[in-house]
């Protein structure tokens, strides 16, 4: 027995459970493509993770807009909106349909970020559950998009547009990333690790504030006649939030950032010779950098160099303690399970962190700075076997080690003290 | 035979092979980067998706009363319709031979409309959900390098892709007028 049309929203149009089931594996489908051709870099972060899941919603939003577009030309084409208005209910009669493919949709978008979360942390990354909350402000991005695919199809009645609300929802997507309109329709796809940085509240919640009034004003046109017979709080509800979207567009869209430092940063640390520390929400590759680190320390301390006792990788704006050396990755380096030796040769051969890297006057950095460092992490190189030793015509390489240590011992000094003037790439004296 | 060929999309379809052309007119060499893709995209490696779209529009059928009501066969019908998607290629595809580039991209266009005529036949109308996915894939291939010779296609294979693509088009469109023309009062 099927329910009379008076008891409230009705979801028929969706079609049967199987159909649903299709509907939501379809969407599910969708979303994942941007989320596996991500050669997997969100495994190594549980923020990147939630960011990449998000992130589906460039595809599971423009799929869940065509499936609303579908949906509507049915309704609107069966004549049933005529029925509608003779309904208790009117409005919400209409809305029925819409709200139905946004909880699928959205129901799509929290199984992709349970799917990416999970493997991250089972692939080790550090679980920051509370961080969910952005799932709230990208469902009602759903909304908009959904929204949208329903004026579409609403207005037109024409089945050839379901595509094209598609492929318009998606370009609202483009037109959000370069810039052309506010931050409403990105929806993540980072390209860092997102170490020591976290989500910004404030930019969320204008994206949701200004996606839930374009949904709301897109309903509201895509059948102004139901609209009118809407109750009166209906009608003042999706007047004032749609208001209140053009108010925070008008007023708080510039210069929105989705991602903010973090407060505070917390270390992971692995105790040896020398210690190494990560941020702890980009720890993947600690194991593998720590045991490099260990071999490639081992030949710095035999050539007499004193190693610092701690390297640590700070996050971007971050500075390290005094004393402590750099590890700098690049790229996606940090978010690998595997780091290259090269890795810890790089990170190694700079124990300090000093001024001239980041000044903005060029001269800061002597000439002989780059080739003295590149000499330096080749040797590290060649001690721990990773490459052979290059061509030369002075012949440093082809030197016993032990006539090549003072040189090391020498650099390594002045790069632990900043003293860049005193660097030399090798030469026989 | 207007009246049919309205029916069938022609007008939507003509229109994208434009658009088509002016893609190619206007874009097709510049660079231009597009978040979240980490390389620049060309106008090229956006040619096919579109293509695909307005190959597969006509093959769907949006008049089912007015192919039921035909005197024709189903599968006339069904080749009809591929032949307007067809011809609608051809003169994108002829353009697109005028550049340099040309016959590395006209491989590729045949291969979209082959995906096209395949998703229709697995879709009917949600073709566009299999083509969505499927373009997204193809821009994160192409890695902004499209075309070129990293993008040989395999023309031993793609000739029975195509041929296959078209021949399972027309079954299933015989094969959809048939069930409805069963099952209608």
């Amino acid at each position: 027995m099927t329910r009379p049309a008076t008891t409230g929203p009705r979801t028929e149009w969706l079609g049967s459970w199987r159909v649903r089931l299709a509907l939501l594996a379809a969407l599910v489908a969708t979303g994942l493509v941007p989320v596996l051709t991500d050669h997997g870099r969100w495994l190594g972060s549980w923020k990147v993770a939630l960011d990449t899941a998000t992130f589906s919603v460039t595809l599971l939003g423009p799929c869940a807009a065509g499936i609303a577009a579908t949906i509507y030309v049915r309704v609107r084409r069966s004549q049933v909106a005529d029925l509608f208005a003779a309904s208790p209910r009117p409005w919400q009669a209409w809305l029925a349909p819409a709200v139905g493919v946004w909880l699928l949709a959205t129901l799509g978008l929290v199984l992709i970020a349970l799917f990416t979360t999970a493997t991250a942390w089972l692939a080790g990354a550090y679980a920051e559950p509370a961080l969910a909350w952005i799932l709230l402000a990208t469902s009602a991005v759903i909304a908009a998009q959904v929204a949208i695919g329903a004026l579409i199809g609403g207005t037109t009645g024409q089945y050839w547009s379901a595509p094209w609300a598609a492929v318009a929802t998606f370009t609202l997507f483009i037109l959000t990333s370069i810039g052309v309109i506010p931050v409403v329709f990105r929806t993540g796809g980072v390209s860092g690790a997102l170490a020591g940085e976290t989500f910004d509240p404030a930019t969320f919640a204008f994206q949701a504030v200004v996606a839930v009034g374009l949904a709301a004003g897109a309903m509201a046109l895509s059948h102004r006649d139901l609209f009118a017979l809407a109750s009166r709080g209906g009608k003042a509800l999706t007047v004032l939030t749609a208001l209140t979207a053009v108010v925070a567009l008008l007023g708080f869209s510039h210069g929105r950032e989705r991602y903010v430092p973090a407060s505070s940063v917390t270390y992971e640390c692995r105790e040896g010779r020398p210690t190494v520390c990560l941020p702890r929400d980009a720890r993947r590759p600690l194991g593998d950098l720590f045991v490099q680190a260990q071999e490639v320390a081992r030949h710095l301390e035999a050539a007499g160099a004193v190693v610092p006792a701690r390297f640590v990788a700070t996050p971007p704006g971050v500075s390290p303690e005094p004393g402590d050396g750099v590890i700098h990755f690049q790229d996606d380096e940090d978010l690998a399970a595997h780091v290259d030796v090269l890795v810890a040769a790089r990170s190694l051969a700079t124990p300090a962190r000093c001024g001239a890297f980041f000044s903005d006057d060029p001269r800061a950095l002597p000439d002989t700075y780059f080739p003295t460092f590149r000499a330096l992490v080749g040797w590290l190189l060649v001690q721990v076997g990773e490459v052979s030793p290059p061509a030369d015509e002075e012949g440093w390489w082809r030197l016993p080690v032990t006539q090549q240590r003072p040189w090391v011992r020498a650099t390594y000094d002045a790069l632990a003290d900043c003293r860049l003037g005193d660097l030399h790439p090798p030469e026989v004296r | 035979m207007i009246a049919t060929l309205r029916a069938w999309g022609v007008v939507r379809t003509t229109l994208l092979a434009v658009v088509a052309v002016v893609l190619v007119e206007t874009t097709a060499t510049d660079q231009f980067s597009v978040p979240p893709f980490s390389f620049a995209l060309n106008g090229w490696s956006l040619l096919p998706p579109l293509v695909a779209v307005s190959f597969a529009e006509p093959l769907v059928d949006r008049s089912p009363q007015l192919t039921a009501h035909a005197t024709r066969s189903p599968v006339a019908i069904g080749l009809g319709r591929l032949t307007l998607s067809t011809a609608a290629l051809t003169p994108v595809a002829a353009y697109v031979l005028t550049a340099p580039e040309g016959p590395w991209v006209v491989p590729w266009l045949v291969a979209a409309a082959a995906a096209a005529a395949t998703a229709v036949a697995l879709a009917r109308s949600w073709y566009w959900v299999l083509l969505l996915p499927l373009s997204f894939g193809w821009i994160q291939h192409t890695h902004g390098s499209f075309p070129g010779p990293d993008f040989a296609a395999p023309v031993a294979l793609l000739v029975p892709c195509a041929v296959g693509a078209a021949a399972l088009s027309v079954a299933r469109f015989g094969q959809d007028v048939a069930i409805r023309t069963r099952l209608a009062p």
